[in-house]
């Protein structure tokens, strides 16, 4: 706990919190924080023949029966997702006449909405957007935030000061604001804004633990043997540092690629995300809101499929944490 | 330590002006002008100008955001356009009075059953007891809160009808009780988690394995000596949540039909509601950065070693 970090829990705990409320997503948040839960591990071999950090990191992460867990509930997810066209039994738009407000049963394993549309089928498509935008979400954020963090660890001095300036108001600022301004300026509701928006509040913490590591790592022997033979900054930073600094930060992004997810159902569920007759998770929580006293299955279905894809994406970076050996990985406050 | 707090404030003034910038601008790139809004879609091109020029929305951009800074030192957050020209000051602190019951409600939730939760399962890692509630609150940690509010009210509200399930009436502790739920259930997961984790890692010192030499029953050792050592952390976690959770929670607030500041700023968004916006913004983050600083100033106090340094 370094005191003048400031901020403790994780970091999409406050994302959370800009996009409605402490509320609206949770994540990762929580996950970040908390002790290693795996057994005390081997030590690695070391010498000629001995497996590739990465092979051996990849070993113990598929010993983790969490992580293996919420790799296979990926799969499946993703799967649904890609060949929703082949495999949805209905369309997600067509609803069939007759067959409104249906409860589960054979044919409608997970019943029918108001119009008659199969929730199974929308929620096979609504998968596409979660996942989608959770994700590339997340690698915006990486993108800012790696460059961010870089940059100040390895400048220091004004640079560092005024960039760590700009990511604690960015951390402060309101993110529902951001969403709904694109919102209004998009002039329509689109995935696109939920992407922009989760993309754009989500980098700061990536960048605070990026720009620790690189202090750290900044002062090693063998960056300043490279700076000594010459080698360019941008090259010593790409090839020396930023490898070496990854492991936190892959950690940080696979939980919050769950945190988004539960962003994008979050403003979704405001209106701010897929247009009508496409459907996403939140949107069809909202669509149920009015009706789901009476006809429970449209509102729980899609609310276990946010639950069960987030819960994978923690496992795996519990899993991660433990596979890479990050202590308290994801919570650098 | 006065060095160290006088050094964070005079850090948080940057972060202030860089988010009523940040907002400024938002704010302004938004379609459509508050002047139409205002006056609805029947209004002529010349009335809507002239609102405009009253509103001195005319002039440049630069000029507006240095007048509202200029009155912003001075406290004034001007008027609310949608509202009837009431004061932006005193609607939100209206709002404010029912945030902070919603944020402290959820985060008396959190703190009974998340601390709790933990020290029990700090008894014995990854017996039975510990598993379950471990695997509860990292189910609870990936629930959206909107889908948990939906579930609360059918469970509570509907089906066994012991709570009203929406609205707000001042003194009234029953509607506040299923937002302070919805909204304090990730606090809980989050604390019971922290909670188990410092237990289990002050579980390790000497001075327990001293305490149980001096023959301390197990409870004793856990509650006056592993737990006081383990709290540092949580006062932390507490802090900087309860600062998420009051500056505004839209979604709780939407689903029970509550009027907090999260959903003061969201309908000023759609209103246009320019002065009621920025207030919200500003008020929202500086609640959110001296709390923080709070967090780490009373975590510097409470930690000799710290107090020093």
């Amino acid at each position: 706990m370094e005191i003048s970090g400031g901020r403790t829990s994780g970091e999409d705990k406050d994302r959370a919190t800009a996009f409605g409320g402490a509320d609206a997503g949770s994540a990762a948040a929580g996950a970040a924080d908390f002790g290693a839960r795996t057994e005390p591990g081997t030590l690695p071999p070391t010498g000629p023949g001995a497996p590739s950090p990465v092979a051996a990191a990849w070993r113990r992460l598929i010993r983790n029966r969490g992580a293996v867990f919420g790799m296979a509930v990926i799969c499946a997810m993703g799967l649904a997702a890609l060949a929703a066209p082949l495999l949805s039994p209905y369309s997600y738009w067509d609803g069939v006449p007759g067959c409104e407000r249906l409860g589960p049963r054979p044919g409608f394993w997970l019943g029918t909405d108001m119009l008659g549309r199969d929730v199974l089928s929308r929620m096979m498509y609504g998968a596409r957007i979660s996942l989608a935008v959770g994700i590339a979400a997340t690698a915006l954020s990486l993108v800012i935030g790696l460059s961010v963090g870089l940059t100040a660890g390895y400048s220091r001095g004004i640079l560092d000061a005024v960039l760590m300036r700009v990511t604690d108001t960015v951390y402060a600022f309101p993110g529902i604001l951001l969403a709904v301004g694109i919102a209004a300026i998009a002039e329509k509701p689109s995935p696109w804004i939920a992407f922009v928006a989760l993309g754009l509040s989500g980098w700061t913490g990536i960048a605070r633990v990026t720009r620790a590591e690189t202090m750290k790592l900044a002062g090693a022997d063998y960056v300043l043997a490279a700076r000594a033979l010459g080698v360019p900054t941008l090259r010593i930073l790409w090839r020396h540092i930023l490898p070496n600094a990854l492991s936190p930060v892959m950690v940080m992004a696979t939980l919050a690629i769950g945190g988004n997810i539960l962003g994008e159902a979050a403003l979704s569920f405001l209106g701010l995300g897929a247009e009508d007759p496409y459907p996403s998770w939140g949107g069809m929580l909202a669509e149920a809101r009015d009706h789901f006293t009476v006809y429970w299955w449209m509102g729980v279905f899609p609310g276990l499929a946010i639950v069960l894809t987030v819960l994978a994406f923690n496992m795996i970076g519990d899993g991660l944490r433990d596979a890479l050996d990050v202590r308290s990985g994801g919570a650098p406050y | 330590m006065w060095g160290y707090i006088a050094r964070r404030l005079l850090q948080s003034v940057p972060v202030l002006i860089g988010v009523t910038l940040i907002s400024f601008a938002i704010v302004h790139a938004l379609p459509g002008s508050p002047a139409e809004v205002l006056l609805g879609p029947r209004a002529s091109a010349e009335q809507i100008d002239a609102a405009a020029e009253e509103l001195g929305l005319n002039r440049p951009l630069p000029i507006q955001y240095l007048k509202y800074l200029g009155r912003l030192v001075r406290g004034d957050l001007g008027v609310s356009w949608s509202q009837k020209d009431l004061p932006v000051s005193s609607i939100l602190v209206r709002d404010l009075g029912v945030s902070v019951r919603l944020a402290l409600g959820a985060m008396t939730f959190a703190m009974l059953i998340g601390i709790p939760l933990g020290i029990l399962s700090s008894r014995r890692p990854y017996g039975l007891l510990d598993n379950l509630a471990m695997g509860a609150s990292l189910i609870g940690i990936c629930t959206p809160a909107f889908w948990l509010a939906m579930l609360l009210i059918l469970v509570f509200g509907v089906w066994l009808r012991w709570l009203p399930i929406s609205g707000y009436e001042p003194g009234s502790l029953a509607h506040l009780v299923l937002p302070s739920v919805t909204l304090g259930a990730i606090s809980a997961a989050v604390l019971a988690r922290m909670t188990r984790a410092s237990i289990l890692d002050a579980m390790g010192e000497d001075y327990i394995r001293t305490a149980r030499a001096r023959g301390l029953s197990e409870w004793r050792t856990l509650l006056a000596h592993a737990f006081p050592n383990a709290s540092l952390p949580l006062i932390t976690v507490i802090g900087s949540n309860l600062a998420s959770l009051f500056t505004g929670a839209v979604l709780t607030e939407t689903v029970f039909s509550l009027p907090g500041m999260g959903r003061e700023l969201y309908e000023a968004i759609f209103n246009r509601d320019y002065n009621l916006m920025l207030g919200c913004i500003v008020v929202m983050s500086v609640i959110f950065v001296l709390a923080n600083l709070a967090v780490d100033v009373l975590y510097a106090f409470l930690d000799p070693r710290l107090r020093r340094g």
